[in-house]
C-alpha cells in the first residue's frame, strides 16, 4: 500500500490571520519535499500540522488511506526535527536517541542495540555516553536526526534544521541528509527559505507566498520556468522585462517600450496585461555587435543595446546591458578575463524564447 | 564546542608582556569589586552578623545577670526528654517540638511544591502571553496586604462555623476541626509560601523552550511522562530555590501557627517567644535559636548533600545548587 502524504485544502487561521489559505499537494511515499518561501509564508505551519501540533481550520490531511488530520503527534507516524534541535539537555545522547523507544517500551538491551545502530548511520558511533553540551553545532544536528530516524517513521518533518549552522557545515549537511533520506527511503518534508538549500536536496519544491502556494515543481521546474514574479525573484536572480502581453493565434509577443519579441504563450496571462518576462542571467549570451549574424528570428530573439556595467565574480562575470529603457544581466563563465566586453561598447543580446517565462502576478 | 578550545589556543600563544598586564588588569578589578562590596558587608555585619553574634553569646551564658559564666545547661535542657513543655493536651519535650515543626516545614514545602507545579506550568507554558502578566500579578497581590491580617482571614474561614465547614455541611458531610489544629497551621503557612515557589518555578518554566516538550510529545511521552523526564528535572533549580525558601521560613513560622494551630499545630518558634516574651530566660531562648538554625542549616546540607548524589546518578551534575 502505498503511504504518500495528502495535504488536501488546509486552511489554518490564527484569530484573524490565516496563515495557511487553501493548500493542497502530495507528496510520495520516499520522495524529499521542500516546502520553500519567506518567513511568515505559512511553511512551517503547515509542517506543525502535518506533524499534529496544529489543527487545521479546515482541510484534511491524509497518509496513505489513513486521515490523520485529527491524531496527536505520537499518534501519527511521523517525527519532527526541530530548528532549535530540541535536544534534552539532561540527558546523555545515548538517553536522548533512545527516548522514543523508551517511551514505546522497547526493551533495554534492544533500545541499546537500536540506538547504537542509527548512531553509526549519523556517523557518530560509540557517544551514547556523552552529555549534549560537548557536542558540537553539527553534532547535535546528527543527534537530532537520529532521535526521530530510531523510532522509524514513515514521515520525517524537518524545520530548518540546517538554520543555526555555519555556511560550510550547512552544505555538508544539505548532501549528507540527501544521502541519508535516499538510503533510507523516508519520506522526508523539509522546510527553508534558504533557496540554494531548497534546490538542492528537493524531488520536488513547494513555494509559499502568503500561506498559498506559488508553484511546485522539480527544482530544474521551479529554476527554469518560474510562472510567477514571486518565484523568478525568489529562486535565484533574474532578469524582469515589464512590458504589455499581447496573445494572438499566431503566437504571443512581449511590447517593451520601443521594442517587442516573441514570448512562449501562457494561458493564465491576459492579452493586453501588464506583466513581467523573466529571464535567468545566463540565458542570456552577449556578442560583440560587429559580429552581426541575423536579426531576431521565431525562437531566436537578439536585441541591440550598450554595455553598462562589467562585475567580475571569478568564475562568472554580470554583464548590464542597457537596451532602450530596460537594462538587461548576462552571466557567463570566465575562461579569460580579457575576453570581457568593456563598458561603453555597443554589443547584442540573444536568447531563446522558451527562456523567457510569462509571469503572472 | 570548537569555539572554546580555539579561545585556549589563543591564550598559550599570546606574548608573555600581554598575558601579564591582562593579569595585573584582573587583579586591579578583584580589588575594586571588594570595595565596591564594603557598604554591603558593613550593612551585613551590622545588622546581620552582630546579632547573630550576640544570640551565641547569650545562649552559652549562665541564666543569671550577676554571675558571667559559661555553661551549655540550655542546650542539655533541650536535650532533656524530661524538660517539657506544658500543653493542654499533654506534656511535650522539646526536641519533639522541633522535630514537629521540621515535620510541618516538610509538609508544607511539599504541598507548595504540588500546587506551584501545575500552576507555573499552565503559567509559563501554556496561559495566552497578554494574560501572564496579570495573572503573575494575581499571585503577587496578596503580599500588598499585611501577612498578620491575611492569616486573622483565615480564621473565619477554617472555623467550626466557618465557610469550609459551613459548605460541607451544606452538602450533607460531617464537618472537621481546622482551626486550631495541626491542619490550621499547615493550611495557613501553604496559602503564605505558595508564591515563593511559583515565583522562582515560573521563572524556570517561562525559560523551559517549549518545543523540548513537542519533541517529548512527539517521541510518544504520555503527558505524565513528559513531566516527569523533561519538565520536572529542568525546572528543578526554580523548584528547590522556592522549596529551600519556604523550608526555612516555615520551620521557624510563628504567626501563623499561633493564629491558626492552637496547640496541636504549635510550632517550636513559639517556644522561643515564650522563653523572650514570657519566661524572660533570653539565655535558653537564644540557645532554641541557635538549635533551629543550625538543625535547619544541617538539614539543608543532608538534602543537598542527597539531591547532589541523586543529581550524579542521573547525570544531571551538581549544577543548580
Amino acid at each position: 500500500m502505498s503511504s504518500d502524504l495528502h495535504v488536501d485544502g488546509v486552511t489554518k487561521h490564527f484569530g484573524d490571520v490565516r496563515a495557511v489559505d487553501d493548500v493542497s499537494f502530495t507528496v510520495e511515499e520516499g520522495t524529499f519535499v521542500t516546502l520553500l518561501g519567506p518567513s511568515g509564508c505559512g511553511k512551517t505551519t503547515t509542517l506543525r500540522m502535518i506533524a499534529g501540533y496544529e489543527t487545521p481550520t479546515t482541510g484534511r490531511v491524509t497518509l496513505g488511506d489513513r486521515d490523520i488530520t485529527d491524531e496527536k503527534p505520537y499518534q501519527r507516524p511521523t517525527s519532527m526535527v526541530f530548528q532549535s534541535y530540541a535536544l534534552f539537555p539532561h540527558k546523555t545522547v545515548g538517553e536522548n536517541v533512545g527516548f522514543g523507544l523508551k517511551m514505546r517500551d522497547v526493551p533495554s538491551e534492544e533500545r541499546d542495540r537500536r540506538v547504537a545502530e542509527i548512531l553509526e548511520l549519523v556517523e557518530l558511533p560509540g557517544t551514547e555516553d556523552r552529555a549534549i553540551d560537548e557536542l558540537s553545532g553539527g553534532q547535535q544536528q546528527r543527534i537530532a536526526l537520529a532521535r526521530s530516524l530510531v523510532i522509524e517513521p514513515e514521515v520525517l518533518l524537518l524545520d530548518e534544521p540546517l538554520g543555526a549552522l555555519d555556511l560550510k557545515l550547512r552544505k555538508n549537511m544539505q548532501v549528507e541528509l540527501k544521502d541519508l533520506q535516499e538510503e533510507l527511503g523516508i519520506t522526508f518534508v523539509y522546510v527553508t527559505h534558504d533557496q540554494e538549500e531548497a534546490l538542492t536536496m528537493s524531488d520536488e519544491i513547494v513555494i509559499l507566498n502568503d500561506g498559498r502556494i506559488e508553484q511546485r515543481g522539480t527544482p530544474a521546474e521551479i529554476y527554469e520556468s518560474p510562472r510567477t514574479r514571486f518565484v523568478a525573484e525568489f529562486i535565484g536572480d533574474t532578469n524582469l522585462l515589464d512590458g504589455t502581453y499581447v496573445a494572438t493565434d499566431s503566437g504571443a509577443y512581449l511590447e517593451c517600450g520601443s521594442v517587442e519579441f516573441p514570448v512562449e504563450p501562457n494561458p493564465a496571462a491576459e492579452s493586453g496585461a501588464t506583466l513581467s518576462v523573466s529571464i535567468r542571467p545566463e540565458k542570456v549570451s552577449l556578442e560583440e555587435s560587429a559580429a552581426r549574424n541575423g536579426g531576431s528570428t521565431e525562437t531566436d530573439i537578439t536585441l541591440d543595446g550598450v554595455v553598462d556595467d562589467v562585475i567580475y565574480q571569478g568564475n562568472v562575470a554580470k554583464i548590464h546591458v542597457r537596451i532602450g529603457d530596460s537594462e538587461l544581466i548576462s552571466e557567463r563563465h570566465v575562461v579569460n578575463s580579457t575576453d570581457l566586453p568593456t563598458p561603453g561598447s555597443e554589443c547584442r543580446v540573444r536568447w531563446t524564447k522558451e527562456h523567457a517565462d510569462v509571469l503572472v502576478e | 564546542m570548537s569555539s572554546s578550545s580555539e579561545l585556549s589556543g589563543g591564550e598559550t600563544t599570546a606574548p608573555s608582556g600581554f598575558r601579564a598586564r591582562v593579569l595585573t588588569m584582573a587583579d586591579n578589578s578583584r580589588l575594586k569589586g571588594l570595595t565596591s562590596l564594603g557598604p554591603i558587608v558593613t550593612l551585613l555585619t551590622v545588622f546581620y552578623a552582630i546579632p547573630v553574634a550576640l544570640l551565641i553569646v547569650y545562649s552559652v551564658f549562665v541564666d543569671d545577670p550577676f554571675v558571667t559564666a559559661i555553661t551549655f545547661e540550655h542546650f542539655a535542657r533541650f536535650l532533656d526528654l524530661s524538660a517539657v513543655i506544658s500543653l493542654q493536651i499533654g506534656d511535650l519535650p522539646y526536641v519533639r517540638l522541633l522535630a514537629r515543626s521540621l515535620g510541618i516545614a516538610v509538609v508544607v514545602t511539599v504541598l507548595s511544591l504540588i500546587i506551584a507545579y501545575p500552576i507555573t506550568y499552565y503559567l509559563g507554558q501554556h496561559a495566552p502571553e497578554r494574560w501572564q502578566m496579570l495573572l503573575v500579578l494575581l499571585v503577587i497581590i496578596p503580599f500588598w496586604t499585611s501577612y498578620l491580617i491575611r492569616t486573622y482571614a483565615w480564621i473565619p474561614i477554617l472555623s467550626r462555623n466557618g465557610f469550609i465547614n459551613g459548605a460541607l455541611g451544606a452538602l450533607g458531610l460531617p464537618t472537621v476541626p481546622l482551626l486550631n489544629t495541626y491542619w490550621g497551621s499547615i493550611i495557613g503557612l501553604v496559602y503564605v509560601f505558595v508564591p515563593f515557589v511559583i515565583l522562582p518555578l515560573y521563572a524556570s518554566m517561562r525559560s523551559l523552550d517549549a518545543s523540548l516538550i513537542e519533541a517529548a510529545r512527539d517521541l510518544g511521552a504520555s503527558r505524565s511522562a513528559v513531566f516527569r523526564e523533561v519538565v520536572f528535572p529542568l525546572t528543578l533549580p526554580g523548584a528547590l530555590a522556592g522549596a529551600v525558601f519556604v523550608f526555612i521560613k516555615c520551620a521557624a513560622a510563628y504567626v501563623t501557627p499561633a493564629l491558626l494551630g492552637g496547640t496541636s499545630g504549635r510550632m517550636f518558634a513559639q517556644v522561643i517567644e515564650t522563653q523572650f516574651g514570657t519566661a524572660f530566660n533570653w539565655n535558653f531562648g537564644a540557645a532554641l535559636s541557635v538549635i533551629l538554625v543550625a538543625v535547619v542549616l544541617g538539614s539543608l546540607w543532608i538534602a543537598m548533600r542527597l539531591g547532589i548524589d541523586v543529581g550524579k546518578s542521573r547525570g544531571l551534575g551538581g549544577g543548580g545548587l
